[in-house]
């Protein structure tokens, strides 16, 4: 049973068929990369899976379970969880802070216990810290745990995000180009950490991304969109020389 | 490579739990509580004139609403503008149902034990009307929110003020019209008033120390992303509302029976905008600020009523004044002329000083000159903190120098006046249309009130406090003019 099967995946928004007719597979343990030019109906496909838009018709399945339609916050709950492509963390709060938001997807707490502060809701804050803090250290981030999100450094905040989205303990997780706007350093570290996610967290991981040296050598499979349609689907070597691929996008072989 | 930002103060708890530590800590809180309470009620409150007893249970009272007020806008983000709504639901529930039951002698139990079950039930209406309240707003966002809020606020205002139990009133009931409910017994204490203060800024500070209250912030930073980080966005605003909600229906329901009365005009929509004010005033999202705000805002508000009637034509020779003054000011600092921090220092410093205690003085004797000795030695004493922490902070000095310069040239402006107003009098068509308009305090009073919150939000537009809590380091930071919203700042 693969991890995350979309099938037949359309949507419109009035007149205009942003994505139609998408299928795919990821299974276990995937890199999957999904690309296209831009417009293409990436994000589109990343909000359909995570439940921000409901598409309008096609059906995604997570482990088997029927997750169309369900709210963000469900998908999330199931153990799907994502970044964005314009960064979105919650900037007045620290690095820190914002970790503890995606542990907190799992408290055990009730509301009571927190308003009157009863030891419970402090041992579980205090347990999510140390969880958010141990994966800061993962990512990198913990000289700058009490640091307020905004002031980081783009690279960091985009590595923020990912770990934001880690706190959750999702088996898939879902990047939106995760690389854009880093230098080559930069892009080759996260690549390193995108892979340390799959081989020592065992998480299942599909990409957006732009650039093409980035997805080729970190994607093990990859979906090409173009104009919403879906023109390619294969290994990075086969992508690379798929002539329709090539002329929606690549323009010449890489 | 860029500087490793500087930290910001964790709203979580830093503390490693403690079994011991923690009980400790929450039985002595209690105690302390309690007694200074018991001492309160024992010792203060039959010292109180009626007007101390006033000012203290509105000032509170109002504490109370701009934290709960703040629970929905300032840390959840919800911009609702129909606050006096719930106020009004709390009181008007608490009130009819004492008219109801216990007045008639229905229902036997003592006072304070009725008043409490009052409460409850101001919290649970008001929370009702939260939840009616907090539904629409999932589809509401911004501004359209605070319109449907208003609305709301508008439309319970609206049914009171009709519900005389005629004809037209909704299930015949008599809620007393536009005169308002009338004939609650007088049952709040002051010190249910500051409890229910205390408890409101003890169970909010509880909530955003834990991690539960991050997930209300983080629908405050960015819903979506809130959203697809496993935050249930939905039910967290609904519980911001529900809980904001029950809590005015709690201030309402002690505002019932202390007034004796529910006017509906105590409950219009200026109140919700002085809790809006305040708020934003105190720094949305900081609850001590909120609070501070709230009972500052509502003792100025009431303090106003004591400033002296002034000729329209002095007046206008004030400001006249303060025009000159300032232009003559930005003239100096464009030409560099102006130099706080050269050879006049000393001057300034030493000017400053003398009006440091001056002020303190000034504020001792003028501070209710019909006051009680508890207001008047709390008042005398909250001033001598603020000279005191001004004094202890590393950048005393500077601001020393400045508010000098300052007092300096009120003096001026004060002093100067006599010389302008005279020549003014001898102008026919001033006269004319002045005539001999005395200006009353009373009138003045919204109009300074608004002058001081216009300047306030000119000054600091992210509020007093910001996102940041009470603490000392706070203070040091703040006279020092270093309190940014982040370290780039």
């Amino acid at each position: 049973m693969s991890v995350l099967d979309v099938q037949n995946l359309t949507i419109r928004f009035g007149g205009l068929v942003a994505v139609n007719n998408v299928s795919f597979q990821i299974e276990q343990g995937d890199l999957f990369g999904l690309i296209g030019p831009n417009g293409a109906g990436k994000t589109t496909v990343f909000n359909m899976v995570t439940g921000v838009y409901r598409p309008t018709s096609g059906s995604v399945k997570f482990n088997g379970r029927e997750i169309t339609g369900l709210s963000p916050n469900r998908v999330a709950g199931l153990g799907i969880c994502r970044t964005f492509q314009n960064i979105r963390l919650f900037s007045a709060l620290s690095v820190l802070e914002n970790v503890v938001i995606g542990a907190y997807l799992r408290h055990r707490t009730s509301l009571f216990s927190a308003l009157t502060y009863l030891p419970p809701a402090c041992k579980e804050t205090e347990r999510l810290k140390n969880e958010a803090m141990r994966l800061l250290e993962v990512m990198d981030l913990s000289n700058v745990a009490d640091a307020r999100s905004a002031d980081l450094p783009y690279g960091k905040q985009r590595r923020l995000e990912i770990a934001r989205a880690m706190a959750t303990q999702p088996e898939l997780l879902l990047l939106d180009e995760p690389a854009a706007g880093m230098n080559p350093q930069e892009k080759e570290d996260l690549q390193k950490t995108v892979r340390r996610l799959r081989d020592e967290f065992g998480k299942t991981v599909l990409v957006i991304e732009h650039d093409m040296r980035f997805v080729m050598n970190l994607c093990e499979k990859i979906v090409v969109l173009d104009h919403g349609e879906e023109i390619a689907f294969g290994p990075p070597e086969q992508i690379r020389n798929d002539p329709k691929v090539i002329e929606a996008y690549l323009g010449e072989p890489v | 490579m860029a500087a490793t930002p500087a930290p910001v103060a964790s709203v979580l708890d830093s503390a490693k739990f403690h079994a011991g530590r923690f009980w400790t800590a929450r039985f002595s809180s209690f105690a302390v509580v309690g007694l200074a309470l018991y001492a309160f009620h024992n010792f203060v409150t039959p010292n109180l004139g009626i007007y101390d007893v006033r000012l203290i249970v509105l000032a509170f009272l109002f504490g109370t609403l701009a934290v709960s007020l703040n629970l929905i806008n300032g840390i959840t983000g919800q911009f609702s503008i129909g606050h006096a709504a719930f106020y009004l639901i709390g009181a008007i529930t608490a009130g009819k149902l004492t008219v109801t039951f216990y007045k008639t002698g229905i229902v036997q139990m003592p006072g304070t034990l009725w008043l409490l079950v009052m409460v409850f039930a101001g919290a649970a209406a008001a929370a009702v009307a939260g939840l009616i309240v907090g539904l629409p707003s999932l589809r509401l966002r911004g501004d359209y929110l605070a319109v449907a809020t208003l609305g709301f606020g508008e439309i319970v205002n609206v049914i009171q003020r009709n519900q005389d139990g005629g004809k037209q009133s909704i299930a015949g009931l008599d809620l007393g019209g536009a005169y308002g409910l009338q004939g609650v017994p007088k049952l709040t204490e002051i010190w249910f008033v500051l409890l229910l203060f205390i408890v409101t800024v003890a169970l909010t500070r509880n909530l955003i120390t834990c991690a539960h209250g991050l997930s209300f912030l983080a629908v405050r930073e960015d819903e979506l992303a809130a959203d697809a980080t496993g935050v249930n966005a939905t039910r967290t605003k609904v519980t911001a509302f529900i809980l904001g909600a029950a809590i005015a229906g709690m201030a309402g329901a002690l505002y019932a029976h202390y007034n004796g009365s529910v006017p509906p005009d105590d409950f219009k929509m200026d109140t919700s905008f002085i809790l809006v004010a305040m708020v934003v005033i105190g720094g949305t999202g900081s609850i001590t600020g909120a609070a501070a705000a709230g009972i500052t805002l509502k003792l100025l508000e009431e303090g106003l009523r004591k400033v002296p009637a002034i000729p329209a034509i002095d007046l206008y020779a004030l400001i006249l004044l303060a025009i000159a003054a300032f232009a003559g000011y930005r003239a100096l600092a464009r030409r560099r002329k102006l130099n706080l921090d050269g050879k006049l220092r000393p001057i300034w410093v030493t000017l400053g000083s003398i009006l440091c205690v001056f002020v303190v003085w000034l504020g001792y004797k003028n501070y209710g000159s019909d006051l009680s000795w508890v207001l008047k030695v709390a008042a005398w004493v909250f001033m001598a903190l603020l000279l005191a922490c001004i004094l202890s902070t590393s950048s005393r000095v500077a601001y020393l120098a400045r508010f000098g310069f300052f007092g300096f040239c009120l003096a001026l402006i004060v002093l100067a006046k006599p010389l302008v107003a005279g020549p003014l009098r001898g102008i026919e068509p001033v006269v004319e249309l002045v005539g001999q308009t005395t200006y009353r305090a009373a009138d003045l009073r919204w109009a300074i009130f608004s002058l001081a919150l216009v300047f306030v939000m000119i000054i600091r537009p992210q509020g007093v406090f910001g996102h940041h809590e009470f603490s000392w380091t706070f203070v040091k930071r703040f006279f020092a003019g270093r309190v940014g919203e982040g370290a780039s700042a």
